[in-house]
């Protein structure tokens, strides 16, 4: 147990995917403009890399050299797929919002990267953990700028009006800005910046 | 891993591992799109576009007010394009913009006709009803077609003569802010109201001017397109030749019509 969890909870901040390994980026961009969306998204992230950790650890004595990383492709494109269809049935507005961003999963460098890096050297328990990890790390990270995002650009959390806007009859303006893409930028570099500073790198290398 | 393998297994190997996703995937995808069914309401931003462009105004953008004031006017029914009746929900329709490309669910569209660059169309459409027996058949329909980067849809509402448009309104599916703000301005649509998509004949007239209109009045028939958005306006013209043309629901609203003179 004592190897296992470091592999839980280092990924949530020491070894972040997003803000330590810059892996990601770009659904951590385009999905956080509200919190709902987010959630579903992290969820997704989350079965869809345990899945897949799992998958390429069993198989990992067996995969053909040259050709795993188009099997590896295969297996998470395939899990992705499912994901999408299962949102795409049980929660077809958040489906809408997310759009092309659950099929994109596929591209997502965390997936093939903690695939490459650790379930094609590890056993399947410490590949799963690893996978709950930093599937748990993008949520964190994501959840959070998607909750600045929401609450200072719409004045909402989960869609519950926090602050009422001067156009609902409150005092709250929101800021527009942060309802463009482009401001998840300033905030995924502020978060960036403050981990660099403030949390120690692990020790040891990656394992 | 790095161990050489044999090409046998290696072969062996990939196919299992391609077979066994591709069974996964396909066993998963088909008990899944069974769960779907059909909702008798549009989305949330459509409730609020059906009213917009039937006319309907309401102070409160609140989701449940909204979502009230539509029940309250709207019956919405399915429309099978092909057979040019109204169907019970089909089983296992969801939503057609949902349901783009899927072969069960569209026909492909002759490329000659294709003027909105869809592709394949509905079978299945949901139209918008307006509960009022004095009026009764004064309807909402959906439109869509390719604007400049992405999908325009709409709705189109019209008077009980189903020429006359009443209102319109656009939206863009992923509502990116910034972009397609013009199609959606209030002083846009406000040109749409009193329009007239057919002539006495019965022949499709309608199209938003482009740059180059040359008479200074414009036709019953016409709406100025926006300046600095040609591309989207002409997106817009032809989805509604489109939508309005024979493959769309021009058959549809001439039976309606002559069901309606006795």
């Amino acid at each position: 147990m004592s190897r296992i969890l470091p592999l839980l909870s280092d990924p949530i901040l020491a070894r972040n995917p997003i803000t330590v390994q810059i892996l990601g980026l770009c659904s951590a961009l385009a999905i956080t403009q509200a919190m709902l969306p987010a959630l579903i998204m992290s969820t997704a992230v989350i079965v869809v890399l345990s899945f897949s950790n799992v998958m390429i650890s069993l198989l990992r004595h067996h995969l053909p050299t040259h050709l795993r990383l188009i099997l590896e492709m295969t297996i998470i494109a395939s899990a992705v797929i499912v994901v999408d269809e299962a949102i795409k049935t049980f929660a077809p507005e958040v489906s809408r919002v997310l759009s092309v961003f659950v099929g994109l999963i596929i591209t997502n460098c965390i997936l093939l990267g903690r695939a490459e890096n650790f379930a094609l050297h590890h056993a399947v328990i410490p590949s799963l953990a690893d996978g709950v990890g930093n599937g748990l790390g993008y949520a964190v990270i994501i959840m959070s700028i998607a909750m600045v995002r929401e609450l200072f650009g719409q004045g909402s959390l989960f869609g519950y009006v926090v602050f009422s806007s001067v156009r609902q009859g409150g005092a709250f303006e929101p800021l527009q800005f942060l309802s463009l893409p482009a401001s998840a930028f300033f905030l995924v570099a502020l978060l960036i910046w403050w981990t660099s500073k403030n949390v120690p790198p692990t020790r040891g290398a990656e394992p | 891993m790095s161990y050489p393998m044999s090409l046998k297994k290696s072969v062996l190997v990939s196919v299992a591992i391609i077979v066994s996703c591709a069974l996964m995937v396909s066993i998963a995808v088909s008990a899944l799109r069974m769960q779907r069914v059909a909702s008798a309401t549009p989305a949330p931003h459509g409730v609020a576009a059906i009213l917009d462009a039937a006319g309907i105004v309401s102070t409160d953008q609140n989701e449940s007010v909204l979502l009230e004031l539509y029940t309250r006017h709207f019956e919405q029914r399915w429309l099978d394009l092909s057979s040019i009746r109204l169907s019970d929900v089909p089983e296992g329709y969801v939503d057609y913009h949902q349901m783009m490309g899927d072969e069960t669910w569209t026909i492909e569209i002759p490329p000659a006709m294709d003027v909105a660059f869809i592709g394949r169309r509905p079978i299945f459409m949901p139209i918008y009803v307006v509960r009022d027996p004095s009026h009764s058949t004064r309807m909402v329909l959906p439109v869509y077609g390719e604007g400049m980067w992405e999908t325009i849809h709409g709705f189109v509402a019209l008077s009980a003569d189903l020429n006359t448009i009443t209102g319109v309104n656009f939206y863009h599916q992923k509502d990116t802010p910034g972009i397609g703000d013009k199609i959606q301005a209030p002083q846009w649509t406000a040109l749409w109201p009193g329009k007239k998509l057919y002539d006495t004949d019965g022949a499709y007239r309608f199209s938003v001017a482009g740059g180059t209109r040359t008479s200074k009045t414009v036709t019953p028939f016409q709406v100025d397109g926006i300046s600095g958005a040609t591309k989207t306006t002409n997106g817009v013209s032809a989805l509604i030749q489109y939508w309005f043309g024979v493959h769309g629901y021009e058959l549809y609203l001439k039976k309606v019509r002559t069901e309606q003179t006795p």
